[in-house]
C-alpha cells in the first residue's frame, strides 16, 4: 500500500515538474526568439499595457508578484520532493 | 610532485615526524620534504608554472605602470565606466563565488552535517582566498593602499553602501582567516591556538553569516546608486539585493565543486583517501544545494521584472540578451543538476556546476560593464587592463596551491590534533 501511493507521489511530482518545465521552456522560446504569439499574450494579459493611475498599476503588479509567490511556494515542495527522490537502478 | 610521491616513503608530508622518528623543520615542511634542488626541479617540470612565469614577465611592469602613472594609463574607465574588469570580473565576480566558506560553515557547524566535514576546510579555504584577492583587485583599481585607512577609520561615509561594503569585507575576512587558522597550527604543530580557534568556531561562524549575508547584497545594492545606466533588465531596486545573494549561494557551492574536481584531477597525490572516496557524494550534496537556490533565484528573477514591469524589454534584443544568460547559466545547469542528482552522476554534476561559475561572473560583468550604459556606448577593456587582471587572477591560483601542497585541507593531519 505505501509503496503505491509513494508510486503515485512519484507520478504526480514527475508530472507537474513536466509541465513546469514546458511552460517555463515555452515561455523562454517565445521571448527569446521574438515569436508573435509571446507578444500577444503579453500585451492579452496586460503585460504591455500603460496604467492610468497608481492604483492600477500596483494592483496589477502585486497581483502577477503574489500569483507567482504563490505558484513557487506550492511547487518548491513538490520540486524538492523529486529532487530527493533517487531513480531505482 | 606525483614523482616524488611514489618514489619518496616521507613525501608528501602529513605528520610532524619523519620517518625516521626525527621532526620536520619548517624549512622541509615549505619544501614539502624536498631537498632545494628536488623542488627547483619539480617547479619546472611543471608546465603551468612556465605559463605563470610569462603571465607575471609580461604583467609586473604593467602592473608597476597602473601605480606610477595613474589607472588611465592602464584603463579605459571614465565617468561614464567607473567599474572596469578589475571591479566587473575581480570584485563583482570573485565574491559571490566564494559564498563557499560561510555556506560550509553553516552546514558543518550548525546544522551539524557532519558528512560534509571533509569538503568544509576547502570551501573555507576557497572563501578566504576569494575574498583576499577581490580585496586585492580593488586595492588594484583604488590605488594608493596607504590611504586605505582613511575611509575605514578617519572619513567615515556611514551612509554609503560603499562604507558598508568596505566593513563588512574586511571583518569577514578576519573572520575567514581565524576559520582557516586551525590547519595552519595543525601544520604548525601549535596546538594551544588550534584550540582558542575551535572554542569560538561557534561563533565566528554566526558571525560570517551575518557578515557575508549582508555584504553579498550590498554588492547588490551598489548598483541602486546609477539606476539610470544599468539596463532595467539587470537592476531592480527593490531585488537587486536579494539577486546578489541567492546567486552567491549556489556561485559559492558550484565553485566548491569545481575546485575539488580540479585537485582530484591535478591533486589527488595531496588528498587522503577518505577525501576522494566521499567527493562524489558529496559533490551531489552541494549540488542539491545549488539547484534549490537556482529554482529560487530564477522564480526572484521573474517577480523582479513583474514588480517594476519590465515585460516590453524582453521582446527587445537585450531582453533576449538577458533570457539567454538566465537559461544557459541557470536553467541549463538546473536542468542538468536535477537529472544529475536523481542519477548519482557526479560527472554532470561538475560539468553543470562549471556552467553555474562561468554564468555568474557572464552575470556580474553584464552588470556592472556590457549593460551598463546601455543606451550610450559599449566599453571594450584596455589589453593592460586585461593583462593585469590575468596577473592577479594567476597570483589566486599560485596562492591557492602553495597552500594546498601545504597545510591539512584535504587531507587528514596524522600527528597530534
Amino acid at each position: 500500500m505505501k509503496q503505491v501511493v509513494n508510486n503515485q507521489k512519484g507520478l504526480i511530482s514527475f508530472i507537474l515538474m513536466v509541465q513546469i518545465t514546458l511552460a517555463f521552456g515555452m515561455m523562454l522560446f517565445g521571448f527569446i526568439f521574438q515569436a508573435e504569439w509571446a507578444k500577444n499574450f503579453m500585451v492579452g494579459v496586460g503585460m504591455i499595457k500603460p496604467m492610468h493611475t497608481q492604483v492600477d498599476y500596483y494592483t496589477y503588479i502585486k497581483g502577477i508578484e503574489y500569483l507567482m509567490c504563490v505558484y513557487y511556494f506550492m511547487t518548491f515542495p513538490v520540486f524538492y520532493m523529486f529532487l530527493s527522490k533517487k531513480k531505482k537502478k | 610532485m606525483k614523482l616524488f610521491t611514489n618514489n619518496k616513503q616521507e613525501v608528501p608530508i602529513v605528520d610532524h615526524c619523519k620517518p625516521d622518528g626525527s621532526k620536520w623543520s619548517i624549512t622541509e615542511k615549505l619544501l614539502l620534504g624536498l631537498s632545494f634542488q628536488d623542488y627547483k626541479k619539480q617547479f619546472f617540470r611543471n608546465p603551468f608554472n612556465w605559463a605563470f612565469i610569462i603571465i607575471f614577465l609580461i604583467g609586473t611592469p604593467i602592473l608597476i605602470e597602473r601605480y606610477l602613472f595613474g589607472l588611465g594609463t592602464v584603463t579605459h574607465s571614465s565617468s561614464d565606466y567607473p567599474w572596469g574588469l578589475f571591479l566587473g570580473f575581480g570584485l563583482f565576480g570573485m565574491v559571490p563565488l566564494s559564498a563557499s566558506g560561510f555556506m560550509l560553515g553553516t552546514t558543518v557547524e550548525l546544522f551539524g552535517r557532519k558528512d560534509f566535514h571533509p569538503i568544509e576546510r576547502l570551501a573555507l579555504l576557497n572563501g578566504l582566498l576569494g575574498y583576499f584577492f577581490a580585496v586585492l583587485f580593488l586595492m588594484v583599481d583604488l590605488g594608493m593602499p596607504w590611504r586605505l585607512p582613511y575611509p575605514m577609520f578617519v572619513s567615515l561615509g556611514p551612509a554609503a553602501v560603499l562604507f558598508l561594503v568596505a566593513w563588512h569585507v574586511a571583518t569577514y575576512l578576519s573572520v575567514q582567516v581565524a576559520e582557516v587558522l586551525p590547519s595552519f597550527f595543525e601544520w604548525l604543530g601549535w596546538l594551544k591556538g588550534k584550540r582558542a580557534i575551535r572554542s569560538m568556531v561557534l561563533g565566528l561562524t554566526v558571525s560570517g553569516i551575518i557578515l557575508s549575508t549582508l555584504h553579498q547584497g550590498a554588492l547588490g545594492a551598489l548598483f541602486t546608486y546609477a539606476p539610470g545606466k544599468l539596463h532595467p533588465l539587470w537592476l531592480s531596486a527593490n531585488f537587486q539585493w536579494i539577486h546578489f545573494f541567492c546567486s552567491s549561494i549556489f556561485g559559492g557551492l558550484c565553485m566548491v565543486i569545481v575546485v575539488s574536481t580540479l585537485i582530484k584531477k591535478f591533486m589527488a597525490w595531496r588528498c587522503d583517501d577518505h577525501f576522494l572516496e566521499t567527493l562524489d557524494n558529496l559533490s551531489l550534496g552541494l549540488a542539491k544545494g545549488a539547484t534549490l537556490a537556482m529554482i529560487t533565484y530564477i522564480v526572484i528573477k521573474f517577480v523582479a521584472i513583474a514588480h517594476d514591469k519590465e515585460w516590453a524589454y524582453l521582446l527587445t534584443g537585450w531582453g533576449q540578451y538577458y533570457l539567454l544568460e538566465i537559461t544557459v547559466a541557470v536553467v541549463l545547469p538546473l536542468i542538468l543538476c536535477v537529472w544529475a542528482i536523481r542519477n548519482d552522476n557526479a560527472t554532470v554534476v561538475r560539468f553543470a556546476a562549471l556552467i553555474v561559475v562561468l554564468g555568474i561572473i557572464w552575470n556580474r560583468l553584464n552588470t556592472a560593464l556590457i549593460c551598463y550604459n546601455w543606451h550610450l556606448y559599449q566599453e571594450i577593456p584596455h589589453w593592460k587592463e586585461v593583462a593585469i587582471t590575468v596577473l592577479v587572477y594567476s597570483s589566486y591560483i599560485i596562492t591557492y596551491r602553495f597552500i594546498l601542497y601545504r597545510l591539512p585541507i584535504v587531507y587528514e593531519w596524522k600527528g597530534e590534533k
